[in-house]
């Protein structure tokens, strides 16, 4: 068995989901504490969002944010499917959480709040160069 | 009927249920026998005990010493035994005295879960909130997730006593049914029978009405119970006439809920469990057949029948230590402290319910050392009706913050009585502002259950958890007052101004702030809280600002308000408007200047509102700082974290030079100890400043 590529410190819980959902404040639509897995339908109405995802073991392994130019509801779950196109991220991602945010959420502020949640998940930072924008 | 309950039965076998009960139907159940009782044909088989034996054994249960339970009492509990002999007593510490058990086996569905909800504590509505009858009665009909009144002391036996309605008390004990058959299921019960004790204890169901209904009910062991309850499948056929229509009209056959219970008499229920015991058998005495249909079937016959008994401690006496003074009126205190005890600490209690459930065993140990009276006691626990206790102190029962004046003007009191309560309940050997802002809290927050969204009634708990009560209100003298109007909030105002004695147009402070800035202090907090113009600080909050904000507890950010006569102002204009129902005044420093202004934008945003506020503290207390970022506490965590991963890459690509030599030597003690010790250092400071994890 070849080592995983997408490894984690701690794990994805609702009570760390909390956590993270209170940093942004206002800026949060909604709070959705619940794992979705990545290879089943997604119905959420967010438009700009960061997504934490989980690998099979259950650890935070991956923080990314989207903020589409034109609206589109759901927009961590096309993210997502974008991501599946790599066959390690096919292979270890499990579920993913998603935080989502309000349309007028500022691109700072998401700039800002998808490194925080990165940071805090002890994600490493290769892959948190440069935004992350489709 | 035999024929019928065979083919209802499969249907229920077909139901698509989560997969571990579809894995659990793989293999064959084992039917652990739980009674001497046989068929003729030597099968052990389950029994519903008959009258006569009950009788014999319920007067050989009144000869033992330490029972105290009235004659109808103990032939109900020997009527719900398996079998009825070889009872003793032991004793049970608990709180002020002993109380007294019986261990024994019952079936399940002749006693129920406890009504009360304490676990759900920080979600109920409670009879305190003014508009309590407006969002609770439906078509005549008490609904919706009340709290249930404490259960009392029944005075004269060990028996509590539940006053409400049949419908409060129904529906909450079948919320808790499916609350605790949710959060904490028991999967092992109906393949194996339940191996621990539940405990249990007589009460009597005082409906508001007049009825009364005996019942015995778990305190401890609901979790288990509802998981039973969960195992046994009930044909509506089997209930009687009165209540069949409201379960047939389901596809499925419904499984048992206390609520169905609880609407039979003892002997409609000791029917129905002859029926339940009568229609798994007959499914079990098929011959088997090698189909999954089958196994399935039987699978969940074994399940119902293992499910359907339990070992069963009854509470059947108490002893006082003092009989004299008290004789059984502190039973329901001994029971509830058993309960608090058992029950903290599960999972799903969240801190809010287990504030909630303190709070209310300090009030109540404070009541006993005699530091609260009764009045005080009904008003801060807020269970029933507080309107009358409100008027009696000249309050108007129909203001809110007036209670929640009341209960941080109790908790604020540093008197060694209070202390001690508080200190025992909380396990600490100092009473801090922390634990006196915790039930606080949870105690003001009663009155507001019916009228804020739980998403508002969350973001008050954790703005108030803060911190509600600051120092002065502890130390320093102060009164709660009849502050009814809006006249005597001026008035208040006015007098709370005059401490503070500003000078010339800039207002120059001389003074310092007196007892009307706190009382004005008290309730301009609840009123920013619960109206949403002050709530604990987000990590974006720097960001709507572009500046520094003051990050302190709720408390902190008031008591420093009530410095300034400005902040004096918007404090008892915002009381006025928080009561009114209209969008509080807001407060706001704006760009480049260190001005102090209000604005008055209905459409801000919560956090918008308690950015700019804080924002506007720390510009008044401390001077604008000038700089755009997040605050420095979150920012500066930010960066320890990556500098953690920096190093955790370092690490790493030190571990892949180490290991291409192919057998690395051990590394020599001086050259790792002083980077073990620094990690090692760093890894315990961290772990002082963290919190426990609530999820263990």
């Amino acid at each position: 068995m070849s080592t995983p590529t997408w490894d984690g410190v701690v794990p994805m819980t609702r009570s760390r989901y909390l956590y993270l959902a209170d940093l942004a404040g206002d800026n949060l639509l909604v709070s959705r504490p619940i794992a979705h897995n990545v290879n089943m339908p997604y119905d959420g109405d967010e438009e700009k969002a960061v997504y934490v995802v989980a690998n099979r073991d259950g650890l935070a392994c991956y923080a990314g944010q989207t903020r589409p130019s034109r609206s589109w509801t759901g927009a961590a779950g096309i993210r997502l499917k974008q991501h599946l196109a790599e066959r390690s991220k096919r292979d270890e991602w499990d579920t993913f959480w998603v935080l989502p945010l309000k349309w007028s959420t500022k691109p700072a502020i998401i700039d800002w709040y998808e490194r925080t949640v990165a940071t805090r998940l002890m994600l490493p930072l290769r892959h948190h160069r440069g935004g992350t924008v489709i | 009927m035999t024929v019928n309950s065979v083919t209802v039965a499969a249907n229920t076998a077909d139901d698509p249920r989560d997969n571990l009960e579809a894995e659990a139907a793989e293999a064959p159940l084992q039917l652990i026998p739980v009674a001497t009782a046989t068929t003729t044909d030597g099968t052990p088989t389950l029994r519903v005990i008959d009258p006569r034996s009950a009788a014999k054994a319920a007067a050989a249960l009144d000869g033992l010493a330490g029972v105290d339970l009235d004659e109808d009492t103990l032939r109900r509990l020997a009527m719900s035994c398996v079998e009825a002999n070889g009872f003793h007593v032991t004793r049970h510490r608990a709180g002020t005295g002993w109380l007294s058990i019986i261990d024994t086996r019952q079936f399940v569905t002749l006693f129920t879960l406890t009504p009360s909800n304490d676990r759900l504590g920080d979600q109920l509505i409670y009879a305190a909130d003014p508009s309590f009858d407006a969002k609770t009665v439906k078509d005549g009909r008490r609904i919706g997730h009340i709290a249930v009144p404490m259960p009392e002391s029944d005075g004269t036996h060990a028996k509590l006593v539940y006053t409400a309605s049949k419908d409060t008390l129904l529906e909450a004990t079948d919320r808790n049914c499916q609350a605790v058959r949710k959060d904490n299921p028991q999967h092992d019960i109906g393949p194996d029978i339940i191996h621990r004790s539940l405990t249990t204890v007589f009460t009597n169901l005082r409906y508001v009405g007049g009825l009364n209904d005996l019942e015995q009910v778990s305190v401890d062991g609901n979790s288990r119970l509802a998981s039973a309850y969960a195992q046994i499948k009930v044909d509506p056929n089997w209930l009687p006439q009165r209540l069949r229509k409201q379960y047939q009209d389901q596809d499925q056959r419904p499984t048992l809920l206390p609520s169905m219970l609880m609407s039979c008499d003892l002997n409609e229920r000791r029917d129905l469990t002859r029926k339940i015991i009568k229609a798994n058998e007959d499914r079990l005495a098929l011959p088997p057949r090698a189909t999954l249909k089958d196994l399935k079937e039987r699978n969940a016959a074994v399940c119902a029948l293992n499910a359907l008994t339990a070992p069963v401690q009854v509470i059947v006496g108490y002893e006082d230590d003092d009989p004299g003074s008290y004789g059984m009126s502190r039973f329901a205190s001994a029971v509830r402290s058993l309960l608090v005890r058992m029950n903290v600490g599960v999972k799903t209690f969240d801190t809010g319910a287990q504030n909630a459930v303190i709070a209310e065993e300090i009030v109540l140990a404070a009541q006993q050392t005699g530091h609260f009276g009764y009045d005080e006691v009904e008003l801060l626990i807020g269970r029933e009706d507080v309107s009358e206790v409100m008027k009696a102190y000249g309050l108007d029962p129909d203001l809110r913050d007036l209670r929640a004046m009341m209960v941080v003007y109790f908790c604020a009191q540093n008197s060694s009585k209070l202390n001690k309560a508080m200190r025992e309940k909380f396990g600490k050997r100092k009473v801090m502002l922390p634990h006196r802002s915790a039930v606080a809290s949870e105690l003001v927050l009663r009155s507001y259950g019916a009228v804020l969204s739980p998403y508002e009634l969350e973001r008050a708990r954790t703005a108030l958890n803060s911190g509600c009560i600051w120092q002065s209100l502890v130390d320093q003298p102060w009164q709660a007052r009849k502050v009814n109007d809006d006249r005597s909030v001026d008035a208040v105002l006015k007098r709370a101004l005059r401490e503070l004695n500003p000078v010339g147009e800039k207002e120059v402070v001389t003074g310092e702030p007196g007892s009307h800035a706190r009382l004005l202090g008290v309730l301009g907090m609840v009123a920013l809280v619960v109206g949403g113009g002050l709530t604990s600080p987000k990590g974006s909050s720097e960001k709507e600002v572009g500046d520094l904000i003051d990050r302190s507890s709720v408390a902190s950010i008031v008591e420093k308000l009530t410095s300034f006569p400005w902040g004096l102002r918007m404090l008892a204009e915002n009381i006025k408007r928080n009561r009114a129902g209209i969008p509080l005044l807001g407060i706001q420093v704006p760009d480049g200047t260190t001005d102090i202004e209000t604005f008055d934008d209905p459409t801000a945003s919560v956090t918008a509102r308690d950015a700019r506020l804080r924002h506007a503290v720390r510009v008044a207390v401390q001077g604008s700082a000038g700089k755009t970022a997040a605050s420095d506490e979150e920012n500066a965590f930010n960066e320890l974290c990556s500098k953690i991963l920096l190093a955790d890459e370092a690490f790493q690509n030190y571990r892949v030079i180490r290991n291409q030599d192919p057998s690395p030597a051990l590394l020599p003690f001086h050259q790792t100890d002083g980077p073990i010790k620094k990690l090692e250092a760093m890894a315990k400071a961290l772990n002082r400043m963290t919190a426990e994890d609530d999820e263990q």
